[in-house]
């Protein structure tokens, strides 16, 4: 892999307008992703995930009053680019999948047609060519009887096959980047290993690197390279999957490690987080998260912690990075 | 659908005007037209004669014309086609119309493309047609004599009527296409669209017009019916030969079998536009299928 670096996120920061109110949803973060690498971006709803993957492609919401900060991808500015060459970019080079593929399919449209679309126009197929393609692609995600599937409209699936279109669509023109935006979260558990292992699989056959982004720590355990924690808008922590589940710095990881449910702390209570994630439209000054933190001081609550090297490759954001935590305070 | 034809036979019933009388001239001796009402059977009770003629009508037996002796039916199929072509012009134009408008406005909505679009809508919805048919006549007709005055012998006597009733039933349908195109373009599958890379008149018109074509085709049938009906006033304005000037002429003439003839006809037509709309809705509509 070298050191070449895929996708840099410098200081990015997005602010929609709403009510004549700025909300900042996404406030300067860092990002690197090499090539084939899968990179899983956690957060509770209303961090600024979701917002960070639409920025990459451009495709924000029209209420979005600033965008600032740079996104290079193999070199390019993607904040500088023509509307022209962002477009040339999607689907082919970097591609999404989505949360409800139900919502995100279009309702009139054969599944065959949808996929069948960007390879048309990306890579200049004939009807005949792009068929076989699409025939390819259903069998490489698992859709039985490819053949059938592609006259069938999206109704016609179950909720994972339709998952499973997407990821043909997704993956049809072989893209170096997957942007994941919480895929299983609307699937059943069962079908949630199946989709990760499909995307592991293709990740490791086609040297695609994956920007997945999911609420679930637990989900990302077995899969990620690396993993970054992201709370109100800012990433706080970003370290090797291992590292990051050996030694967690940030008290906002720690926590949500405990969260998760395993067989180790089977017969014990599973801890929360005490309060909830503050909304966008009033963070708390200083480190956004003191109001839930139990090494809370004086300090965090009046200055902002950097995002700042620990050791190799693992970053955090904290004025006490890896400091006991009280278990009851 | 037997309805509306029931309603205008009460109706013609109960209106001054005896046909006998209009056959007969207004000044024919009164026995003449005694006779002539035993002949025409308008002397018997409403009720005898309604039983007589939905019973002839059940069997495709619509009777002829008081005046010009012809049967009903062949009177209605010689105008028919006039007024079929004249009412598939004028939704063609209107769709021409509506459809890019609508379009635009949604994709520029609260600009002032679309405060344009919306304005042009509300004159379109205002004017009657058959002022602004006066209006074209007096314009391309008259003064800058581009097209045939009246008539109904080429395509081009279609032009100017077609344009009136295009642009009167556009505007409605312009606004229905505006307001589903913007609900359609919020949707997810819009955004999924374009992180493909097509280009936007592709996401436009591919993807969420096909959508947004569902409801408007419902109402789109249903003017259509009403274009098939309603377009008397205007194919009186220019002269057209069509179905509504022959059963306003009926109307003025006490002609009763092409009056219920007539507007049993068109009920008819209407029914069956309207199962036809149906039929192509589930035709669009992959989620309605039938079979």
């Amino acid at each position: 892999m070298g050191t070449e670096v895929l996708l840099e996120i410098k200081d990015l920061s997005v602010e929609f307008t709403a009510h004549q109110r700025r909300i900042p949803a996404v406030r300067g973060i860092d990002l690197t992703i090499l090539p084939g690498q899968f990179h899983a971006l956690v957060g509770e709803s209303g961090a600024g995930k979701t917002v960070t993957s639409l920025s990459i492609l451009r495709l924000l919401p029209p209420n979005v009053t600033s965008l600032r900060g740079s996104i290079k991808f193999n070199d390019h500015d993607l904040l500088q680019l023509s509307e022209e060459v962002m477009r040339n970019l999607r689907g082919r080079e970097i591609s999404m999948i989505f949360q409800e593929p139900a919502k995100y399919l279009n309702p009139s449209l054969k599944a065959g047609v949808q996929v069948m679309e960007s390879i048309r126009y990306h890579m200049g197929y004939s009807e005949k060519a792009a068929r076989e393609r699409v025939c390819e692609l259903f069998e490489k995600v698992g859709l039985s009887d490819p053949e059938l599937a592609i006259d069938r409209y999206p109704h016609e699936f179950s909720v994972g096959m339709k998952q499973r279109v997407m990821i043909a669509m997704a993956i049809s023109c072989n893209p170096s980047l997957l942007i994941a935006d919480e895929p299983t979260t609307s699937l059943d558990v069962g079908v949630q290993r199946q989709i990760i292992h499909l995307l592991l699989d293709l990740q490791r056959s086609s040297k695609m690197a994956i920007l997945y982004i999911t609420h679930d720590l637990g989900i990302v355990r077995y899969a990620a390279d690396v993993i970054s924690i992201m709370y109100a808008g800012k990433i706080i922590e970003s370290a090797p999957k291992d590292l990051l589940f050996t030694s967690p710095l940030h008290p906002y990881t720690r926590l949500l490690l405990a969260s998760i449910p395993s067989r180790e702390k089977r017969g014990t209570r599973l801890q929360g987080i005490p309060g909830t994630v503050p909304n966008p439209e009033d963070i708390p000054p200083g480190c956004a998260f003191h109001p839930r933190c139990p090494l809370a001081q004086q300090k965090c609550k009046e200055n902002v912690p950097p995002l700042v090297r620990i050791e190799a490759g693992h970053r955090c954001a904290c004025f006490f990075p890896g400091k006991e935590l009280r278990s009851n305070p | 659908m037997l309805l509306i034809p029931t309603v205008v036979f009460f109706v013609l019933r109960i209106i001054p005007g005896d046909p006998a009388l209009v056959v007969a001239g207004f000044d024919a001796p009164s026995e003449v037209v005694e006779n002539l009402r035993v002949k025409l059977g308008t002397h018997r009770p409403p009720l005898v004669q309604y039983e007589e003629w939905i019973l002839s009508v059940a069997q495709l037996e619509f009777g002829t014309s008081l005046i010009s002796n012809e049967p009903v039916l062949k009177l209605i199929l010689d105008r028919f086609p006039l007024t079929l072509s004249l009412a598939v012009a004028g939704m063609l134009c209107a769709l021409l119309i509506a459809i890019p408008l609508g379009v635009m406005s949604a994709v520029r909505r609260w600009t002032l493309w679309d405060y344009w679009g919306m304005v042009f809508s509300q004159i379109g919805i205002s004017m009657p047609s058959f002022w602004l048919g006066i209006i074209l006549l007096l314009l391309f007709a008259v003064k800058y004599p581009l097209f045939p005055l009246f008539g109904g012998d080429s395509p081009w006597h279609l032009v100017l009527p077609s344009v009136a009733l295009g642009i009167n039933r556009g505007a409605v349908l312009l606004r229905l296409v505006r307001t589903a195109m913007i609900e359609e373009l919020g949707k997810e599958y819009i955004i999924a669209a374009r992180s493909k890379g097509l280009p936007e008149l592709v996401v436009r018109y591919r993807h969420a017009l096909r959508n947004a074509l569902l409801p408007v085709l419902t109402i789109a049938g249903i003017q259509f019916g009403y274009m098939l009906g309603g377009a008397i006033i205007l194919e009186q304005v220019f002269s057209l030969p069509g179905l509504g000037r022959l059963i306003l002429s009926a109307v003025f003439q006490r002609d009763f079998p092409v009056i219920q003839g007539g507007t049993l006809f068109i009920a008819a037509v209407f029914s069956l536009v309207n199962f036809l709309v149906d039929l192509l809705y589930s035709l669009v509509n992959p989620r309605i299928r039938v079979g």
